[in-house]
């Protein structure tokens, strides 16, 4: 049976659905009704493939990590590129797509929300291409972390909205951001930053990063004659993992694997596994895991890498892992920090602290794999922008540094 | 169900929305006395949410603070069923947000809700698409269910959200969040609230902005009642029970 989600409920299974304020519904149904004719209008998918290839930077490199390989001793480890991409992330693949749909849209003025940065820097990069009005909303503790970002975003010409109730992070952007749309929704269109929110974001976000799956199965097929035995993606909200993951849902021998942010530990209460470590309940507008006590209340979440910092899931991932067609596992902080070692000192990358997350445990299935079997990691960002909190992080803690050191050299072929 | 329907005759309700748990238990409860002593015809108890993403600055605060405080459903059950006992005659309409009732579970939130003197219920992200279910048990417990209406809103939402709406519509009276207003969009919230009395004949009662004298008089002449929040919601804040007196009485006084 071929896999058809969302219905036209906007439902996965039971995850998804519509639940904002009656004075954004209109804009839904307008937004679900034009993107179903802008999507299949030739014009549409031919300026956005024109933006993915020229600007971005498309096709990413599916690259066969030979060191990493025969450092972890475990099947082939190739790497989809998606860091390669304008502005360092995957995050550009949905920013153009909306930003080109708020062009068909006849709106002049865009919102998003930013957690550590990257949606926002991302937004405000194809507004300034397209020469839209752009409004990032930032929790405070935030932009405090992520200041250079924040004037990333001045210098693309948009407006920081620095963001201080609730506590500050990128859930209240979220609440911040839709409370502006709720306001000025007859002229903007909101550019939610990953796989979530009210139907038809979760759908929408998911077609446009749809292309780094694609991409990836046409490569492998050409390299290795054969579909890889598994992809392994990072998961916040979940962009970059539904993209990779979404081309290859029907190819049941394909393992697909999410990796969510266990921070200190999921015991300890302090971490980001919304799927993990979450229940089911409404926030943002869709029903999915979140984090959150018996009461409903959403609770704080803790992740060293911001972009995982988010107390839910999209709806899609919710569904993929009740059926069983996707496995969500966990990395700690400390086992994301041994990753991002692992690829800088193995092949002369240094990943995302998101994208490590998928690193270490693309590695550890790997070593469960033989030599000729295949995995895919999507590296989803580059970590320039993580260097320096993680020589932060290492100075404070130079135990932790010399210990993950020490693991490398025990545990792999270095 | 009746008795909101009941405070709908022969008049135009001034409907006052408060915290409930804020800044105390004890101080809610006064407020809802202070409200009721007053004149006001129905009382709107917010329950707190930890991301309430309709509301503005004022109520956000109240949200928070309850919800820090750890005030949980069963001490605003508490607090309502303390409010029935002595008011029985007033109309209390449960508002919050949808993810408290669906984890709490709907039918054991709605049973909870009938014992301890809740009329209604109000849930602004649950839009009437979603709210099949919740509507069914709520109605079979005996709780009426009101929905909302928005500038927005075009014919067929009108019909949808009139057909969901027990006793009366919520009319939002701007695009936007909760928060006193200056002044109001008036011309469109005429316009639109007799185009929603030209497809049903449904009650609609206009909230959102409204903090003045002027305003209740302006909006009486065409609504047909009138809720108050974030102005009330401020001097609950500062425990100024006074301040929520004369401004209930000022607001009764534009209503006329």
């Amino acid at each position: 049976m071929t896999y058809q989600f969302p219905d036209e409920k906007g439902y996965f299974g039971e995850f998804g659905g519509k639940f904002l304020p009656e004075t954004l519904i209109p804009a839904l149904e307008e937004l679900e009704e034009k993107y179903e004719q802008i999507k299949n209008d030739g014009d549409f998918q031919r300026e956005f493939i024109y933006y993915l290839r020229e600007y971005a930077g498309r096709p990413t490199i599916l690259y066969y990590a030979h060191r990493l390989t025969e450092a972890v001793g475990g099947a082939k480890i190739y790497l989809k590129r998606e860091d390669l991409l304008h502005t360092g992330a995957h995050k550009i693949n949905n920013t153009l797509g909306q930003v080109l749909l708020t062009k068909k849209l006849g709106k002049k003025r865009i919102i998003a929300e930013t957690g550590a940065g990257q949606h926002g820097v991302s937004t405000a990069t194809a507004a300034a291409l397209f020469g839209l009005e752009c409004v990032v909303y930032m929790g405070e503790v935030d932009a405090e972390r992520q200041a250079l970002n924040v004037f990333r975003m001045k210098l693309l010409g948009a407006k920081v909205e620095i963001v201080k109730s609730g506590n500050r992070l990128l859930k209240d952007a979220v609440n911040e951001a839709l409370r502006d749309w709720v306001t000025n929704v007859r002229t903007t269109h909101y550019v939610i930053g990953s796989a979530l929110g009210p139907h038809p974001f979760p759908k929408i976000v998911r077609d446009f990063q749809s292309v780094i799956g694609k991409e990836t199965k046409e490569q492998i097929i050409e390299i290795e004659g054969k579909l890889p035995n598994a992809v392994v993606a990072c998961v916040g909200g979940g962009s970059n993992a539904i993209g990779m993951f979404y081309p290859f849902i029907n190819d049941e021998n394909v393992q697909l694997i999410g990796v969510e942010a266990a921070g200190y530990g999921l015991e300890t209460g302090q971490h980001a596994a919304s799927i993990n470590g979450g229940s089911v309940g409404v926030l943002h507008g869709m029903k999915s895991y979140f984090i959150q006590n018996q009461w409903g209340q959403i609770e704080d979440t803790h992740s060293i890498s911001a972009g995982l910092d988010y107390p839910g899931v999209g709806p899609e991932h919710a569904y993929l892992k009740d059926s069983g067609r996707a496995e969500y596992v966990t990395a700690t902080d400390e086992e994301a920090l041994e990753g991002f070692l692992l690829l800088s000192l193995t092949e002369g990358i240094i990943p995302a602290l998101e994208s490590s997350h998928a690193v270490i445990k693309g590695v550890e299935k790997a070593k469960q794999l033989n030599k000729d079997d295949v995995v895919v990691i999507n590296l989803s960002g580059r970590g320039d922008k993580d260097v320096n909190q993680v020589k932060a992080f290492f100075d404070t803690n130079p135990d932790i540094y010399k210990k993950l050191l020490e693991k490398l050299k025990s545990e792999y072929r270095i | 169900m009746a008795d909101i329907s009941a405070s709908f005759q022969n008049k135009k309700p001034l409907i006052c929305y408060f915290m409930a748990g804020y800044p105390s238990i004890e101080d809610s409860l006064k407020t809802a006395f202070s409200l009721i002593e007053v004149g006001a015809d129905i009382l709107e108890v917010g329950l707190p949410f930890s991301d309430p993403v309709a509301d503005g600055p004022t109520i956000q605060v109240a949200h928070e603070k309850a919800v820090k405080d750890g005030i949980t459903p069963l001490d605003v059950f508490n607090i309502t069923s303390k409010i029935k006992e002595k008011h029985p005659e007033i109309p209390l309409i449960l508002m919050t947000y949808y993810n408290p009732i669906f984890k709490f579970g709907e039918k054991d939130f709605c049973e909870k809700a009938k014992e301890n003197g809740i009329d209604g219920f109000i849930v602004p992200d649950l839009p009437p698409e979603e709210a099949s279910n919740f509507k069914k048990l709520a109605n079979e417990t005996g709780i009426s269910t009101i929905f909302l209406l928005a500038p927005t809103s075009n014919e067929e939402r009108i019909k949808l959200v009139s057909d969901f709406s027990d006793d009366f519509i919520y009319y939002v009276s701007l695009t936007g969040i909760t928060g006193e207003r200056d002044k109001l969009p008036w011309e469109e919230i005429k316009s639109q609230v007799s185009r929603i009395k030209s497809i049903t004949d449904k009650k609609v009662a206009v909230g959102f902005g409204v903090s003045k004298k002027e305003h209740t008089q302006i909006l009486s002449e065409f609504a047909d009642g009138i809720i108050v929040g974030s102005a009330v919601v401020k001097l609950q804040g500062s425990r100024d029970f006074n301040g929520i007196k004369s401004l209930v009485k000022q607001l009764k006084e534009g209503i006329g």
